[in-house]
């Protein structure tokens, strides 16, 4: 782990050396969809670790490919020095509020309350914030000990930053655990909400993660038994395209933190004094602001994935990928003559569905009892006489209701002079919700017996 | 037609317009490297599928009703609302699914738990906006809210079927297919559940060439006449106005009225001018005879 130089200069050289010559922090194609643009991130840096001049930037090549394998250059696209800057960066500062902060830089206990860790943590902050000074820069606050406290939310209000400061108490007894990697779980979704930009995370802590239930025994008051890991963590930053930033503060300092920075992007720092720590935070945001953006317009592709190669001068190269994955699938299809086929079968099977009447007329007068069990059923009238009754050697036979056993109902009785039916009922008949004893029935006409209803239809005979 | 029958047909139609819809969508993804960008293809994908899906969709209850009328205006309101539906799902749903697979930590393969959720959720996006179609065209609103349940479920359950069939046969040319067939399906389906269980009833023609049709009365106001725009259209009974009478649905009470004072409605073989309606009333409008039933 690198140790950081008092003077600024050289703090930042030591930092981009410890970087690689290129490293790509980021492929956002959340413009693809819209703008057909995709943008980079990347710090690209000479062999001294200082930033390449801007002549030198357009030497980089962007190559894409649908299969990992056959990339084709991409000629249309910017390099922008000053995206962060032009955009602001989101800036969330993590502090550690356990029991140790508390002690001197040396972890010596102190009623000193100017020489405590927090104190001169509370002086780098105002520090750092004077130098972002009016910049488009966001920053939210947030401390941890044994529980997790949002002190500011995102905003640009310099002054709602160092008020919140102030609000940061020496913690009780049981509030003073490190819930290290349970605060960064606690504090990434609330980085979601805020708007687009690099989204930056700094943590600042004098210790390794301390959970209370693994220390105490007891339950966590909020976690319970739960204890949070390093790749729970590191998911959920990545998760939201959050770098961290870890600063290994005092004496101590977390042995897995610089492994969640490196695998989010960011980077580890170690500082011992306020004045460090203002170095630390202000070459932190040089760094980003020498990240360069490139937008290129992308390839219409039809694969899963995107691979993006970066190629720099010296051939030096990075290749990452993004998701392409098309709402229908991609790739494969049916044979051409298979789809077409189902295209003209789904159009004729419609089309027929429209021009053939789905109700079927019949030919003869008849009787359709509706609501009898499940199932409706149709008597074609045939004979002179039809009985409905509660037998079963009646023509219509209703079960249940008011109509007894061996009960005759009502008699359709066919008139042949007149082509007409007639109703007579034995016992109460409705016709069309009208108490009948005889009635000339016509098509239409819905008969009540019992429960059950029985539609006559004699448009046939009419027809004829 | 019986309440199966009514289901069965429903489903019948989602299932074509799945099918057409599918046809459409392979045979553009077969050009979509030819375009010069997402949005351009996405636009016309989105309209192709949606009025695809939006036609047979459209055309669903004209069908049912034998009103060739209510077939064409579905098919019309079909091609604009589908039109539209389909480019809003599919670019929503296109977005949404790029931008859950983005946030996502893993970096070599998905978990197929996750690619399913992902898939489905954004499927179900593009069907809730498709769904809608037959709710605009019948200005109805529990039809709209049926549909979009349709395209939610629908689109739910197609797109794990195209994840989960992809996963395991590597091909989403089949997978396509299923997907989207569930998809029309579950629409169609959810339009005939409406129309069974969430009206106050229904009126089945008692006589003439609309003998046995069913009208589901499941919007708050039906008109019936002779002209091919009513609800019910009344072709070929006499004594039938061109807007002869208004059926009105509160809740569960349904009122029938005359369209003007003149035009005569019967209920039970007595003129009315005006009548609450109760199950097992027959009703006559000029010759056409109807029977107020329980769904």
């Amino acid at each position: 782990m690198k140790k950081i130089m008092i003077i600024p200069g050289l703090l930042l050289l030591s930092f981009l050396l410890f970087s690689e010559n290129l490293s790509l922090s980021g492929v956002d194609a959340s413009s693809l969809l819209r703008r057909q643009r995709v943008d980079l991130y990347l710090t690209l840096t000479d062999d001294y670790g200082a930033a390449l001049p801007q002549t030198e930037r357009s030497d980089i090549s962007i190559y894409e490919s649908p299969d990992g394998e056959n990339y084709r250059e991409i000629l249309d696209k910017t390099v922008v020095g000053d995206a962060n800057l032009k955009d602001g960066i989101q800036f969330f500062m993590l502090m550690d509020n356990s029991g140790s902060m508390y002690y001197d830089m040396q972890g010596r206990a102190t009623e000193n309350e100017q020489a405590t860790r927090m104190t001169q943590a509370g002086i780098a902050m105002q520090s750092f914030l004077d130098s972002i000074g009016d910049s488009r820069d966001q920053i939210a606050l947030a401390s941890f000990n044994t529980g997790f406290q949002l002190l500011a939310e995102s905003s640009s209000n310099r002054g709602q930053i160092q008020q919140a400061l102030g609000q940061i108490q020496r913690p009780q007894e049981d509030q003073a655990y490190t819930e290290l990697y349970a605060a960064l779980n606690r504090a990434a979704p609330l980085m979601e909400s805020q708007r687009g930009g690099r989204k930056v995370m700094v943590v600042l802590s004098d210790g390794e993660n301390y959970p209370f239930f693994q220390q105490k025994g007891e339950a966590h008051p909020e976690y319970g038994e739960k204890i949070f890991t390093v790749d729970e963590a590191i998911e959920s930053l990545q998760l939201r395209g959050i770098t961290l930033f870890a600063i290994n503060y005092g004496t101590g300092g977390d042995p897995q933190l610089s492994r969640i920075a490196r695998e989010t992007g960011g980077s580890t720092f170690d500082a011992r004094s306020s004045s460090e720590l203002a170095n630390v935070y202000d070459s932190i945001r040089q760094a980003l602001l020498q990240e360069l953006k490139i937008s290129y317009v992308a390839g219409v592709y039809q694969s899963d994935r995107v691979w993006v190669k970066v190629v720099v001068p010296g051939d030096e190269s990075l290749v990452r990928f993004y998701f392409n994955s098309g709402l229908f699938g991609s790739g494969e299809h049916l044979p051409l003559l298979i789809v077409l086929l189902i295209f003209l079968l789904a159009l004729i099977c419609w089309i027929l569905l429209i021009l053939i009447p789905l109700e079927r007329h019949r030919k003869l007068p008849n009787l359709e009892m509706v609501g009898v069990g499940l199932h409706q059923r149709v008597l074609d009238l045939t004979k002179d006489r039809t009985v409905i009754g509660g037998s079963s050697d009646h023509d219509v036979t209703i079960v249940g209701g008011q109509v007894k056993d061996d009960q005759q109902a009502a008699t359709i009785i066919y008139d042949e002079k007149t082509k007409n039916y007639t109703l007579i009922a034995q016992e109460t008949t409705m016709v069309n919700n009208q108490e009948v004893t005889r009635k000339e029935l016509k098509t239409g006409d819905v008969i009540k017996v019992g429960d059950s209803l029985i539609i006559f239809d004699d448009e046939a005979t009419q027809l004829k | 037609m019986t309440s199966r029958g009514k289901f069965v047909l429903y489903a019948l139609i989602g299932l074509l317009g799945g099918a057409a819809s599918f046809a459409t969508v392979d045979l553009l993804l077969r050009f979509q490297e030819s375009f010069s960008s997402y949005l351009s293809f996405n636009l016309l994908l989105g309209a192709s599928f949606g009025i695809m899906l939006g036609v047979f969709l459209g055309s669903a209850e004209g069908i049912v009703h034998s009103n060739r009328h209510k077939v064409l205006t579905g098919i019309l309101v079909g091609v604009l609302v589908g039109a539209l539906g389909g480019i809003l799902g599919v670019h929503y749903g296109q977005s949404l699914l790029l931008s859950l697979l983005s946030r996502s930590s893993y970096q070599d393969s998905l978990p197929l738990g996750l690619s399913l959720f992902f898939r489905a959720l954004s499927w179900s996006v593009m069907g809730i906006l498709i769904g809608m179609v037959e709710g605009i065209r019948a200005r109805s609103g529990i039809k709209i809210f049926y549909g979009m349940l349709g395209g939610l479920f629908g689109g739910f359950l197609g797109g794990i079927l195209l994840e989960l069939i992809n996963h395991f046969s590597r091909s989403y040319a089949l997978s396509r297919l299923l997907g989207m067939l569930v998809l029309g399906s579950l629409i169609g389906v959810f339009y005939a559940i409406l129309e069974r269980n969430f009206t106050p009833g229904v009126f089945r023609v008692l006589n003439g060439s609309l003998k046995g049709k069913k009208l589901a009365l499941n919007q708050r106001k039906l008109t019936v006449g002779f002209s091919n725009r009513n609800d019910l259209a009344l072709n070929g009974y006499n004594g039938v106005e061109k807007l002869h009478s208004v059926i009105t649905v509160r809740g569960d009470q349904v009122q029938i009225l005359p369209f003007r004072n003149a035009y005569t409605i019967m209920v039970n073989d007595e003129k009315v001018d005006q009548a609450v309606l109760k199950y097992h009333d027959v009703i006559a409008v000029g010759d056409a005879r109807f029977l107020f039933e329980v769904k």
